[in-house]
């Protein structure tokens, strides 16, 4: 992928003239939380969290964009992010580099590195000048890191009486990074993507439905390890070894995703929402149901929108029956399996309030409220301060305040 | 020469006024005759861009601080410039369509679709001249 944006620059910058579009979109963002336990993240994907008493810039990020008009059908399209980025920060980076061509007025094929098409905003998520609410729903889009689709879409659009009706299907595979506590990074890589997205517009209204499946390509090397420690362990000490062993073991599991989504928009009134089902054959992720639902009101320049969502999976709290002998070294390995397996065991909601003001034309100021009620801490939302689990908040607050450019 | 560049100047410098007519002006050589206000607000909402015949189109708009450019979107979708530059960052850097090509001045956007077959562009009703072809109007 690094050479497809490597040749997509090069292209770019050797066919100086009219024929090229730069633009880019940034945000300045400020977080600030009341919570002592939970280190608060927009995505799983990001490696820091806002501590209490720490007013953090980290969540900022800038987006340049460079359009190649080949000619009227074939556009060659570059897009880097920079944000903060721990482990291979260049490949995290380039978040398009892709050939679109239209066959004609229907049809249009894209390849390379495109948006993963998965929800409604998931391929705008990080473009905080083009959603009203000051980012998208936590419970929502924060768990699932993929952004991106190394591979190939085809879309079929057609008018219909009141408006336009498309359907598109892509296949490919992705990679995303996803950190956790206690230094836990795994650059999680998924294959053999097949989606289908179908959508009808209006001038105001949208309404949406997509299916995606997947298999996991690569595993944690802790997971390869806790299954070869366990392999060891005598069958009549933790008789449930070969389930745990199992559960474990993810490569070629398969994950599905499905949505729908709508949206209403008369430039007075915003009404938005989307239910999903992400769900696996792996015990690790079981029916993890979300939703919500943003109202908004412009008034002249400014938009007040409140947003309700909520996210429930159906994960037990811990894994199979420990061991029948609760020696120390089997118990670490019961509490490092534990851990993996309850990664996706999340019961949460949360109200938020967002005010929108526009300063001029391409440039917004955006001020959030939020509050989060979590059945339990450690969340995979968040990561934690671990020595405060015997007391965890499992209510709080954070505040965000940013400014947002498209240029 | 000198008359050349006064009217060049001016052409380049005229004071678009905010509540002057709107001319959606094609190509001369296009067959289309008129378009629909639902046809043109797909066209420059990159929902669907096309001609009503099916022909594909190329769309011709100004550049983001241009006077004539909040008018247009207000008239024909009800929403200000604000509103319309979130839509365009979502389906632009989301890489689904590429927006219209911007232009400067009304002038440059005359030029080219005069040389553009299935160019499409918007400009003050008074500066429309014979080798272009209005297909829908913006009233004051």
């Amino acid at each position: 992928m690094r050479s497809v944006f490597i040749c997509l620059l090069f292209l770019t910058t050797v066919s100086y003239g009219s024929d090229i579009d730069f633009s880019g979109f940034a945000t300045l963002k400020a977080v600030k939380t009341d919570s002592h336990t939970a280190k608060i993240r927009e995505s799983i994907s990001q490696p820091h969290g806002v501590e209490r008493d720490e007013l953090d810039f980290s969540f900022s990020s800038l987006g340049l964009q460079a359009e190649w008009h080949a000619s009227d059908n074939l556009e060659l399209v570059g897009q880097l992010l920079l944000k903060e980025q721990h482990d291979d920060r260049l490949n995290n980076a380039i978040k398009l580099a892709f050939l679109r061509y239209d066959l004609n007025s229907n049809w249009q094929f894209r390849a390379g590195r495109t948006g993963l098409d998965l929800f409604l905003m998931t391929e705008y998520r990080d473009i905080g000048y083009s959603m009203d609410i000051e980012h998208p729903p936590v419970e929502f889009y924060s768990i699932i890191p993929h952004q991106n689709l190394d591979g190939v879409d085809v879309q079929y659009r057609t008018p219909l009486d009141q408006g336009i009706a498309s359907a598109k299907a892509y296949w490919g595979r992705s990679k995303s990074p996803i950190y956790s506590d206690n230094e836990f990074f795994w650059n999680v890589e998924l294959k053999s993507i097949l989606g289908v997205a179908v959508q009808y517009e209006t001038l105001n209204w949208l309404f949406r439905a997509n299916y995606t499946t997947t298999k996991a390509a690569n595993e944690h090397e802790q997971q390869k390890q806790l299954r070869d420690a366990l392999a060891q362990v005598p069958l009549q000490v933790w008789p449930t070894k070969n389930e745990l062993i199992d559960s474990l073991y993810i490569i070629d599991r398969r994950f599905t995703y499905s949505a729908v989504s709508m949206r209403y928009d008369d430039s007075n009134w915003l009404l938005q929402s989307e239910i999903s089902l992400t769900d696996s054959n792996s015990s690790v992720l079981n029916h993890l149901k979300a939703g919500y639902i943003t109202l908004g009101k412009r008034f002249d320049l400014n938009t007040l929108s409140f947003t309700y969502s909520v996210a429930k999976s159906d994960n037990k709290p811990s894994v199979e029956p420990g061991p029948l002998v609760p020696l120390p070294e089997l118990m670490q390995i019961y509490e490092a399996a534990s851990m993996h397996s309850g990664f996706y065991q999340l019961d949460q909601h949360s109200t938020s309030l967002t005010w929108r003001r526009e300063l001029n034309p391409t440039l917004a100021f955006k001020f959030n409220w939020k509050h989060t009620t979590a059945d339990h801490l450690p969340s995979a939302f968040y990561l934690h301060d671990t020595e405060l689990f015997s007391d965890p908040d499992l209510s709080f607050n954070t505040f965000t305040l940013s400014f947002n450019w498209v240029f | 020469m000198n008359r050349l560049l006064v009217a060049v100047f001016f052409l380049v410098t005229y004071p678009i006024s905010a509540t002057a007519d709107i001319a959606v002006i094609v190509n001369k050589d296009n067959p289309i005759e008129s378009i629909s206000k639902r046809q043109l607000i797909d066209m420059y909402m990159g929902k669907y861009v096309a001609f009503p015949n099916g022909d594909m189109a190329v769309t011709y708009d100004y550049e983001k601080s241009h006077p004539l450019r909040g008018p247009f979107f207000l008239a024909l979708t009800g929403r200000n410039e604000s509103q319309i530059n979130a839509y365009w960052s979502r389906i632009k850097f989301s890489g689904k369509v590429s927006p219209p090509q911007s232009f400067s001045s009304p002038s440059t956007i005359l030029e080219s679709i005069r040389n553009t077959p299935n160019a499409i562009g918007y400009v003050p009703a008074d500066f429309v001249t014979g080798d272009v072809k209005v297909i829908y109007q913006i009233d004051d």
